[in-house]
Order: structure tokens, then C-alpha cells, then sequence
């Protein structure tokens, strides 16, 4: 049970933490919010070059071949450095669907514009969508909501039931987000964080829209999401970890604590401690997936626990920080509106005590 | 050797016992102190018993003009805080902690799986009980998965010395979590000690209330809170 870094994991995180901390400072943070569509094309290419979209991708599609676990490491500097843009959604979430649900020529077709940072895919689910044939393909219609970063999206993986009688299971299926009948609506949201409603007009689409075959779709969906999940409980240990570096740094330097606080202390402490547990635990996860070890309880527990991780950060650090960080000004707002993104996507804790407990 | 000592665990039991003692005047407190392992029977050895809450017999110990040959000195004289603070211990108990309790919550689990009192469903279908007791598992594994840390880091004498802390601080919180969760489902049940006629688990429950309220075996919350923070995240120590 160590799960200390290796050398390789080691330079990945020097590396990524020295890179962002010339490349993305908060000012691009907030510059990236007030754009609106919470993306920077530049660092994206950038982040491209060095590898990191396709990190967890095989090494045929243009990717680094890596584990799941040296992604992990990742991500935690990403979220350290609250880095905007598509990563978890497209470059993790939606590659692997594509990559466990596509056929061979998809993959070819998607996968190396992904990780060259060329194409960008979003992925929409909910009970609404709808798939049924017609002849020589398929009618897409029905509408999803909190669709992550579709202003920007090349393409929509959208995971859509069968109209009644149709086929038995879900299918996924692609469409270009310049189809006509694709309509977007922004959502306002925390942070200004760019989920949309994406309404589908009855789209008439070929058969090649259909990733992998009708009706297959439900087991990519759900590694893929499995995937996608530790990642970003790796993304908010990373987050929670800068968090807990700034109070320290702020109750120790004199100022408001004068020469110490034991009361200060006593939080910064539990957070340590919640911060350790939320370490172990994601890279349980990371290390049961790298393996092919059963882990459906693992990343249950470890974005169960994510969530309360991100509430213990945000409240300490404001607590800590008192009124200044109440204002727009401070840095430490822009880490509890991104908590509360995280803590939302793919399933809060109380959904996935549930899923400990179905499973 | 002169002076009195309380909580001398198993002493009653110990042929043997390793003892700390103050070798030299020193400014700061448990410096200065050498280690030291003498045969419990030696002249003016004095064990007075000090029953715990959890059951277990510790004692006061007092010793009046103990003589005991020089080389009963463990290794240099004056360095035995050094010796004490890196041996491998706190981890292996926090681990053995954390396996007494939780065979407790397995066993308290399939109770709630097997048993239905209002006649109707099992406890463990009931949506609160069932959240609660999710919350529970993924505190126990939170708890093994510190502790087992601590055995690894300890055994490699690597870390700060801090990561121990984390564990035995989560552990005294969880068990403590699961005890008072346990009784919100049992109820007044969860007070019976084992024996009694209608106890459920044996009375395990009533015994795991009592040994929460055991703080002190590796300092106590607060004191590892202390530690994290100034050992672990280098805030300043604190004069109290």
C-alpha cells in the first residue's frame, strides 16, 4: 500500500508544475472565465506539444501509452493550477469512449486530431435523447443538458436510448455540432463555466454516426466514465492540495495569526489528513484500473469521498482567509467555484455512496 | 533509579520492561533521557494496579532506590527519545486498531443484511441505514489505507514522521463515527455488555464506546493535530 511516486511520476509532476506555473497563472484563470467559453487556445496547443492530451492514449493513435495512475499525476497539477479548457471532458471522458467504443476507423478518424489538440469532442447523455431508424440511417432528436464545453466542440458523442420498439440498449452515437438542427443554449453557471443545453431537431444521420455498433454503447460509456472519473478526483486532490499550501502559507507568515494559531493549525491539519485519504484512494482506483483489477467500488469510494475533500477545502480556506477571500479579487474563490464543478460532474457523493452499495 | 510512572501497560503480565528515564537535566522537556530495559522483579519495584475503562489492567509503577547494572543501558546514554520516536510501532498499532474495529463493522453489516426487528425489511434496506453504513465502509477503507501507509513509510524510515498521525488521528474519529452510528440503529441495545441476555454482537458496541474514550495511547487528537500541522506543514510551534 505505497503508492510513492515513481521517477517517471516525478518528472511528469516537476515538469508539469513547472510549465503552468509560467504558463497558466490565475490571471489566464480569470481572463479564461471572462471569455466565456473557458478555453485558451494556445495553452491548449501547447499542453498538446507536451503530450498531455493523449497521456493515457496508445501510442498508434499519437498518444504517450501511459497508465491511468501517471495521468492521476497529472491532473493533479492541472488542477492545482485550475487549468481551463476541455481536458477531463474531451481529452480523457470522450477519447476513451472513442477509443473503447469506436470502430478501427474512427479511432483513426478521431483520436490523433484529438491528441494533436486539433479536435475537440463533448460527450451528451440523458433520458431524452432519442435514436430511430430510418432508412439508410438514423433520426437523432430530444435535447441534453449540462453538456460541458460544447461552444467549443467539434463533435457531440450523444448517448441516446432507443425510441420505443427500437433496439434494446444504448447507443452512441456522433454528430458534427455544425449540423443543422444542433441547437445550443449556454447555461449560467458557476465560474462561468461553459455548460450548455444542446437540443437535437430530429437530425437525419448516416450509419457511420454510430460509434462502434446500435445498441453497444452502454460498456464504453461506462469505462470510459470510470476513467474520466478518477481523474477528476485526481484533479480536485490537486486543487484541495494548492488550497492548503496558500492557508498555510497565510497563517504562518504572521498578519492576522500574529505568531500562530493552534485553532488555524487544527484545521490546516484535517485537511491534511482528508487530503491523504483522498490521495490514497484515488490512486487505489488508478492502480485497480491499471491492473484490470475489479474497481467499480474503488472510484465509487474515491469520488465519494472527493466531494467531501472539496467542501472541507473551501471551507477551511475561507474560514482561514477570512473576508478577504470573500472578494472577487482574491484567488481563493476561483478554488471553491471550480470545487463545486468537480464536485457535480459524473456523480456527487451521495450518488456514489449508492453505487458503493449497489456494488 | 527513583520516581513513579503511570500507565505502564501489561506490567502485570512483563517480565521485562523498557524504561525511559531522565539521565541528565535538560532544557526541553523529554530530552535528556536515556532507555533502559530492566527485569520487572528487581528490589523496590513497586506495581499498583489502575484498572482501564476498555478492561485492560494498567498499573502505577514506582521505583525506590532500584539499583540495575550498567548494562542494562540500551544503546548511548541521554539518546533514548531518539530511539523510542523511530522505532516502528505506532503504525503496526494503528493497524491492529483498525482490524479490532473493523471486524466489529463487517460483523455489525451482515447484522444489519440478517435482521429485520419490526419484522419487515433488514435494517440494511432501510435508505438511511444503508447511507450510513456506505459512509462507514468508506471511512474504514480511508482508515486502512492510512494506516497501512504509516506501516510502509515507518518501515522504510522515510516521511516526516507525520504520516503515523494521520492515521491514528482518522482512526480515533472513525471508530468513534461507527460506534455512535451503531447505536442510532440499535438503539439501547448498542448499550449491553456482553453477557447480557439480549446483547446484540456480542456486546461489541458497548465495547467500542469505551475504548474511544481511549485517547491517549498515541497522543490525542490534538496532539497529532499539533504535529500534522508543525512537523507535517511546517506552521511554527506554539508555545501553550
Amino acid at each position: 500500500m505505497n503508492f510513492s511516486l515513481t521517477s517517471g511520476q516525478e518528472i511528469l509532476r516537476t515538469t508539469a508544475r513547472e510549465f503552468l506555473s509560467e504558463e497558466c497563472p490565475t490571471s489566464l484563470v480569470r481572463s479564461a472565465e471572462e471569455s466565456g467559453d473557458g478555453h485558451v487556445a494556445e495553452l491548449w496547443q501547447n499542453m498538446a506539444r507536451l503530450g498531455w492530451l493523449g497521456i493515457a492514449m496508445p501510442e498508434r493513435y499519437g498518444g504517450a501509452g501511459r497508465s491511468l495512475t501517471d495521468q492521476a499525476v497529472l491532473f493533479e497539477e492541472l488542477g492545482r493550477a485550475l487549468v481551463p479548457g476541455p481536458m477531463i471532458t474531451s481529452s480523457v471522458l470522450s477519447a476513451h469512449i472513442v477509443l473503447y467504443g469506436g470502430t478501427e476507423q474512427q479511432k483513426q478518424n478521431l483520436l490523433p486530431g484529438m491528441i494533436q489538440g486539433n479536435l475537440i469532442l463533448t460527450l451528451a447523455r440523458g433520458e431524452r435523447l432519442e435514436t430511430s431508424s430510418q432508412s439508410g440511417g438514423l433520426i437523432l432528436g430530444g435535447e441534453s443538458s449540462f453538456v460541458r464545453h460544447a461552444g467549443i466542440a467539434n463533435h457531440i458523442i450523444c448517448a441516446t436510448r432507443p425510441a420505443i420498439g427500437a433496439w434494446p440498449d444504448t447507443t452512441l452515437v456522433l454528430v458534427d455540432s455544425q449540423t443543422d438542427g444542433v441547437i445550443m443554449t449556454a447555461m449560467e453557471s458557476i465560474a462561468n463555466y461553459p455548460q450548455y443545453t444542446v437540443e437535437f431537431d430530429d437530425i437525419s444521420l448516416s450509419n457511420t454516426a454510430v460509434l462502434g455498433g446500435i445498441a453497444e454503447g452502454r460498456v464504453a460509456l461506462e469505462m470510459a466514465i470510470q476513467q474520466a472519473t478518477v481523474v477528476q478526483c485526481a484533479e480536485t486532490i490537486g486543487r484541495c492540495k494548492k488550497v492548503l499550501e496558500m492557508v498555510v502559507e497565510y497563517a504562518s507568515s504572521g498578519g492576522r495569526f500574529g505568531r500562530g494559531s493552534q485553532s488555524v493549525q487544527h484545521r490546516c491539519a484535517d485537511l491534511k489528513m482528508a487530503l491523504e485519504g483522498g490521495r490514497l484512494l484515488t490512486y487505489q482506483a488508478a492502480s485497480r484500473l491499471d491492473q484490470g483489477s475489479p474497481a467499480s467500488e474503488a472510484i465509487a469510494m474515491a469520488k465519494a469521498q472527493s466531494g467531501t475533500l472539496s467542501r472541507l477545502a473551501t471551507e477551511t480556506g475561507h474560514s482561514i482567509f477570512g473576508a478577504a477571500s470573500f472578494t472577487v479579487e482574491h484567488d481563493m474563490q476561483l478554488y471553491s467555484a471550480r470545487a463545486k464543478i468537480a464536485e457535480a460532474n459524473l456523480g456527487d457523493t451521495e450518488y456514489h455512496l449508492d453505487q458503493m452499495i449497489a456494488g | 533509579m527513583n520516581g513513579t510512572q503511570t500507565f505502564t501497560g501489561n506490567a502485570f503480565h512483563a517480565d521485562y520492561m523498557f524504561l525511559l528515564a531522565s539521565t541528565e537535566s535538560h532544557p526541553e522537556k523529554n530530552w535528556g533521557v536515556s532507555l533502559f530495559v530492566i527485569d520487572t522483579k528487581t528490589p523496590g519495584i513497586n506495581l499498583q494496579p489502575n484498572p482501564l475503562i476498555n478492561g485492560e489492567m494498567s498499573t502505577h509503577t514506582s521505583f525506590d532506590n532500584v539499583r540495575t547494572p550498567g548494562s542494562c543501558l540500551i544503546g548511548v546514554e541521554n539518546r533514548g527519545r531518539v530511539y523510542t520516536m523511530t522505532n516502528p510501532h505506532n503504525a503496526i498499532s494503528e493497524l491492529g486498531r483498525y482490524g479490532a474495529v473493523r471486524r466489529v463493522f463487517d460483523d455489525f453489516t451482515d447484522f444489519c443484511n440478517d435482521s429485520a426487528p419490526d419484522g419487515g425489511q433488514p435494517l440494511a434496506e432501510h435508505p438511511l441505514v444503508r447511507h450510513q453504513l456506505a459512509q462507514r465502509r468508506l471511512g474504514m477503507e480511508t482508515w486502512k489505507l492510512l494506516s497501512w501507509q504509516g506501516v510502509s513509510i515507518e518501515g522504510h524510515l522515510s516521511g516526516n514522521g507525520t504520516e503515523v498521525a494521520w492515521a491514528c488521528l482518522f482512526g480515533s474519529q472513525e471508530r468513534l463515527r461507527f460506534a455512535e452510528m451503531a447505536m442510532e440503529v440499535l438503539g439501547p441495545y448498542a448499550t449491553l455488555r456482553n453477557g447480557s441476555h439480549l446483547v446484540p454482537l456480542l456486546g461489541n458496541i458497548e465495547g467500542i464506546h469505551r475504548e474511544t474514550l481511549n485517547r491517549q495511547s498515541s497522543g490525542t487528537a490534538d496532539i497529532q493535530r499539533d504535529n500534522i500541522a508543525q512537523m507535517g506543514l511546517g506552521m511554527p510551534r506554539l508555545s501553550y
